[in-house]
C-alpha cells in the first residue's frame, strides 16, 4: 500500500533508498496590479522556464479552436482557425471522428509543416514523436484548451505510480512581503476576450487529476491587459457532484487590469469545486483584456516577509503530507503587498513510498 | 547500505561520532547592493578563507575546494546537513541564507563586448546527470548599464545539447551580486554551458558562470536577535524540527548566496553545521 506507515519508515525511504525528490525554483515575477491581487508565476521566466529562444511564452493554452481537417499522415496536421500558436504550446483535443489517434493530449509544430491555421501532433515536448494518422478525417474536433501533465512550464516530477509522492517540506522567499499559494495546474483554456458583455461559451477539458472536482478552483488570467473595469460570473459548469449548477457570483476586476493578475471564479453555494466550466458571462465589459480560464487545485500556502525564508514542514510541523499525483504541474501565485516585481526562490522537497 | 533505518538508527550514529561539525565566519566587504539582489560569500575573508575566482574555460571544477565548507569523504556512507545556524552580525533587513554546492565555475567572461562566450564548462563531478543544478552568473566587475544576455548553447539533464535560453536583462550591478539566468521551458537541471550570448552590451562587467546546486535554505530575520538555528532532521534529543534530510555528497565544496541583509559597508556571516552521515 502507498505511503508511510510511520516517520521511522519515511527517514529509511528517504535516506536509505533515496526516494526523495525536490525542485528548486527561481522566478523573476511580474509587476502587480495593486496589493491584494493575486498574480501569477506562470508565465515568468525562470526555473522552469516558459520561453523559447525567441522569447515566445509557451506557457498559455489556446483558445477553443474548431477542427475542419486531419491528415492521415505523420505527424497528424489538422486544420482550424488562426491559432496563434507556436512550437512546443499543448493542446487537448475532442470529439474527432474518422482520424481518431487526432483526440488526445498533445504538443503542437508549426514550423515547417503548419502555418497560422494548421499544425502538427507530437506526444513530446521536444516534437521527436510525431502522431500518425489512423484513417480518414471525416468530422468534428475541439481543441479544449489544455490539460496540463506534467507540463515542461511547471514544476514537475516523473510518475511513481503505485508509490505516491507526498509534499514533506516547502519554502519560499520573496523580494515582497506577500503570501504564496502552491497550486496544482490541472487545465486551462485560452484567449478569452471579455470585451463585451453577454454569455461566452467554453469547452474546457476533462480533468485529468482530482477526477471529481473536489477542491478545484476556477481562476482568470488576465494575459493582455485593458481598460474599463470588467466583472464576470460562471454562467454554467459542472460541479463536484457531477451536476451542473449556473450563476455564480459575480468578480470585478481591477480597474484597468495588467497582465498576470488572477482572479478566482466564485461557485454557488455549498458546491466543493467544479469538474468543467461550459459558459462565462461578462457583466461589465473591458477593453482590450483577454484572459485564461484556469482550473486549479491549491494545495498549500506560506505567508512571506521580503527577504525573509519560511518554510513549512509537512511531517512534523503540519502533519499533512499534501499529496502530488502523477502528471501534476505545479507553480506559485501570490497575493501582492504592492506594485514592485518581486522576485521568487523556492524549494520544495517529495518524498514517494 | 547506507543511510538510516530509523529515528534510532540516526541517534545511534550520532552518539557513535558519525558526525562533523564545522563552524564559519565570512566578512563581506563590498557594503549593500540593493535588497533585491542576491549576492556571494565566495569572496568574503575569514573562515574558510577567500576564494579565488574560476579559470577561464573549461573553467575549475570544485572537489572539497579549501576555501568552501567542506566534509571529509566518507565513501560507504550517505551524508546529510543536520544542522545549520547562522546569523548575519549586523543591523540590517532580513535575510535568507541559500547553501551551494560549488560544482562548476568558468571565469573571466566579458560583458563589455557582444556576440557569443565560449564557455565550454568541465564536466560535474557531482549530480552529474544535472538534475537541479542551477545556472548562475557571479559579477566579478561591476556592470555598468544594463547587459542583455542568454544562456545560447547549454545541455541538459536529460544530455540533450544545443538547447538555447530566453534573452534576459541584467541591470547595471556591482560586484558581488549573483544572478540565476532562466533556462527554456522543459529543463529540469542543466548538465554544461557551452555558450553565453551577449546581445547588448555594458561598458564594463566581468562575470562568472557558476554551476551550482541548492542544498538548503535558511531564513534569518532581524527581530530574532541576529540568530535563527534551523534542525534538518533530528536532534540529538530527539526533538523533530524537520524531515528534509539535505544530502551532501563526497566532494561537496559549499558557499553561500543570500539576499537581504545589512546596509553596512562590512559584515559577517557566522554560524555552523552539523553533518552526520550512515
Amino acid at each position: 500500500m502507498a505511503g508511510y506507515a510511520s516517520y521511522d519508515d519515511l527517514i529509511n525511504q528517504v535516506t536509505t533508498n533515496g526516494k526523495s525528490l525536490e525542485w528548486d525554483l527561481c522566478k523573476y515575477g511580474p509587476a502587480p496590479k495593486a496589493a491584494g491581487v493575486w498574480t501569477r508565476l506562470w508565465s515568468s521566466d525562470g526555473f522552469p522556464g516558459v520561453k523559447d529562444s525567441s522569447s515566445n511564452v509557451l506557457s498559455e493554452p489556446p483558445a477553443n479552436l474548431t477542427l475542419s481537417a486531419a491528415t492521415n499522415a505523420t505527424p497528424i496536421v489538422v486544420t482550424t482557425g488562426t491559432h496563434n500558436l507556436n512550437d512546443g504550446q499543448s493542446v487537448n483535443i475532442t470529439g474527432v471522428v474518422g482520424n481518431t489517434a487526432a483526440n488526445g493530449d498533445f504538443y503542437i509544430r508549426k514550423s515547417g509543416i503548419g502555418s497560422a491555421t494548421t499544425f502538427g501532433l507530437y506526444t513530446d515536448f521536444a516534437l521527436t514523436n510525431a502522431v500518425a494518422g489512423n484513417g480518414a478525417y471525416t468530422s468534428g474536433g475541439t481543441v479544449n484548451g489544455t490539460k496540463r501533465l506534467s507540463s515542461p512550464m511547471a514544476m514537475r516530477w516523473a510518475d511513481q505510480s503505485p508509490a505516491q509522492k507526498m509534499i514533506l517540506t516547502w519554502g519560499c522567499v520573496s523580494t515582497q512581503d506577500c503570501v504564496v499559494v502552491l497550486h496544482d495546474r490541472i487545465s486551462d483554456l485560452g484567449a478569452i476576450s471579455i470585451n463585451a458583455t453577454g454569455d461566452i461559451s467554453i469547452t474546457t477539458a476533462a480533468l485529468a487529476r482530482y477526477t471529481t472536482g473536489v477542491g478545484v478552483e476556477p481562476w482568470l488570467e488576465v494575459t493582455t491587459g485593458g481598460t474599463g473595469t470588467p466583472q464576470m460570473n460562471l454562467k454554467t459548469y459542472v460541479n463536484d457532484g457531477n451536476t451542473t449548477s449556473s450563476t455564480g457570483a459575480s468578480v470585478t476586476f481591477n480597474a484597468t487590469p495588467v497582465a498576470n493578475s488572477m482572479y478566482q471564479l466564485p461557485l454557488v453555494a455549498g458546491d466543493l469545486g467544479v469538474r468543467s466550466v461550459s459558459a462565462l458571462h461578462v457583466t461589465a465589459a473591458g477593453t482590450g483584456a483577454v484572459v485564461n480560464l484556469a482550473l486549479l487545485k491549491p494545495l498549500a500556502k506560506l505567508t512571506l516577509s521580503a527577504n525573509m525564508w519560511n518554510e513549512r514542514d509537512f511531517v512534523l510541523q503540519l502533519s499533512s503530507l499534501p499529496v502530488v499525483n502523477d502528471g501534476a504541474s505545479l507553480m506559485i501565485s501570490f497575493l501582492a503587498s504592492g506594485t514592485t516585481a518581486p522576485n521568487f526562490k523556492s524549494k520544495i522537497r517529495l518524498g514517494y513510498a | 547500505m547506507a543511510g538510516f533505518a530509523n529515528t534510532a538508527a540516526v541517534k545511534s550514529a550520532i552518539s557513535s561520532g558519525k558526525q562533523f561539525n564545522t563552524q564559519f565566519l565570512k566578512q563581506i566587504s563590498s557594503g549593500a547592493v540593493g535588497l533585491t539582489n542576491w549576492r556571494r560569500s565566495w569572496d568574503g575573508s575569514g573562515f574558510p578563507g577567500a576564494g579565488a575566482e574560476p579559470a577561464t574555460t573549461p573553467g575549475t571544477v570544485y572537489t572539497s575546494d579549501s576555501s568552501s565548507i567542506a566534509f571529509a569523504d566518507r565513501a560507504s556512507f550517505s551524508k546529510y546537513l543536520m544542522s545549520l545556524e547562522a546569523t548575519f552580525a549586523s543591523a540590517g533587513s532580513d535575510v535568507t541564507l541559500a547553501v551551494m554546492d560549488r560544482l562548476v565555475g568558468v571565469g573571466g567572461i566579458s560583458l563589455a563586448s557582444t556576440g557569443t562566450k565560449t564557455i565550454n564548462s568541465s564536466a560535474l563531478s557531482r549530480y552529474t546527470s544535472g538534475t537541479g543544478v542551477e545556472l548562475w552568473l557571479e559579477v566579478t566587475t561591476t556592470t555598468t548599464g544594463s547587459v542583455t544576455l542568454s544562456v545560447s548553447s547549454y545541455t541538459n539533464d536529460a544530455g540533450v545539447s544545443g538547447l538555447a535560453g530566453p534573452s534576459f536583462v541584467l541591470a547595471a550591478v556591482p560586484a558581488s551580486v549573483v544572478v540565476q539566468l532562466p533556462y527554456g521551458p522543459g529543463q529540469s537541471g542543466i548538465r554544461s554551458v557551452e555558450q553565453l550570448n551577449v546581445s547588448v552590451a555594458a561598458s564594463a562587467g566581468v562575470v562568472n558562470v557558476m554551476l551550482v546546486k541548492p542544498v538548503d535554505l535558511i531564513g534569518l530575520s532581524k527581530s530574532s536577535s541576529n540568530n535563527n538555528v534551523r534542525t534538518n532532521a533530528v536532534e540529538m534529543d530527539g526533538i523533530y524540527q524537520r524531515a528534509a534530510f539535505p544530502r551532501l555528497f563526497d566532494g561537496a565544496s559549499l558557499s553561500f548566496y543570500f539576499i537581504g541583509g545589512p546596509t553596512s559597508a562590512i559584515f559577517d556571516i557566522c554560524g555552523g553545521m552539523q553533518v552526520i552521515y550512515g
